[in-house]
């Protein structure tokens, strides 16, 4: 894609969930599998639009034991995902309460389908890595 | 066209952070490294902020109740800690509450470089 109408997000997880994601995309189910306490925003898929959010979560990720992790990129028309936010099946806000440290975007399982068709899931570039 | 089937050769692999299992209990260890020498005492606070991390967690419910123990923390040398929580779950609200706590410590007392393979606390990456 590697539009400039497109946005590039983040997800940090564990290396075999991430070639879940990459390889048949995001599914609830396995989402529920590692999704197992209260969540931020709720049951859903969490990026950050910046990658080094995305590797302190990966570093925490639950699925992690015995196993690396990874971030990997989910890249997006802006549209797409603006018109994910209006619906309410996606949700983008401050990660912490502190100076900007970045923002998440979340989306709700009912979004899953249209990402999966939408967007691109590829592994972290090294060029996302400052 | 066929879709290119990812292998995990294809990915950047996450190594610093280090997991164990007893029991029910994951002891999950990381590695913090300073953008400077810390003083004795910025050691002291930095120890006092995650057992304060840990009796937030443990006692306001709010952020998930898997934490079992004070986080261990140990001083590898002047500007790298390495601390471990030991939880029943690693899913939960608390890994917010750290970022946050984290990152603050890394505004107001001494930058973080690293955490991990992150650098998300490094100061000019949060102002900016």
């Amino acid at each position: 894609m590697n539009s400039p109408d497109s946005i590039i997000l983040y997800h940090g997880t564990d290396v075999d969930s991430a070639l879940e994601i990459l390889n048949h995309g995001i599914n609830i189910e396995k989402l529920r599998l590692l999704q197992t306490g209260d969540t931020q925003l709720g049951e859903g898929f969490y990026t950050a639009n910046n990658v080094e959010v995305a590797w302190f979560f990966a570093s925490m990720a639950p699925g992690t034991l015995g196993k690396s992790y990874t971030v990997i990129e989910c890249e997006l028309l802006v549209e797409h995902l603006e018109s994910l936010l209006e619906q309410g099946l996606a949700l983008q806000a401050l990660i912490v309460n502190t100076a900007s440290i970045g923002e998440q975007i979340w989306f709700h399982p009912d979004a899953f389908e249209f990402v999966n068709d939408h967007a691109e899931f590829r592994p972290l570039s090294k060029e996302s890595i400052l | 066209m066929n879709k290119k089937v990812f292998t995990k050769d294809d990915l950047l692999h996450g190594t610093s952070a280090q997991n164990s299992v007893t029991g029910d209990v994951v002891a999950h260890a990381h590695i913090v490294e300073f953008a400077r020498p810390l003083t004795e005492a910025e050691q002291h606070l930095f120890t006092n902020v995650l057992q304060g991390f840990y009796y937030t967690v443990r006692f306001s419910r709010q952020f998930g109740s898997g934490l079992v123990a004070a986080p261990l923390v140990e001083i590898l040398d002047q500007q790298t800690i390495r601390y471990t929580l030991r939880q029943t779950s690693m899913s939960g609200q608390w890994k917010e509450l750290l970022l946050a706590i984290l990152a603050n410590f890394s505004l107001d007392v001494a930058p973080i470089h690293k955490h991990d393979e992150s650098r998300a606390f490094a100061p000019k990456k949060i102002a900016a």
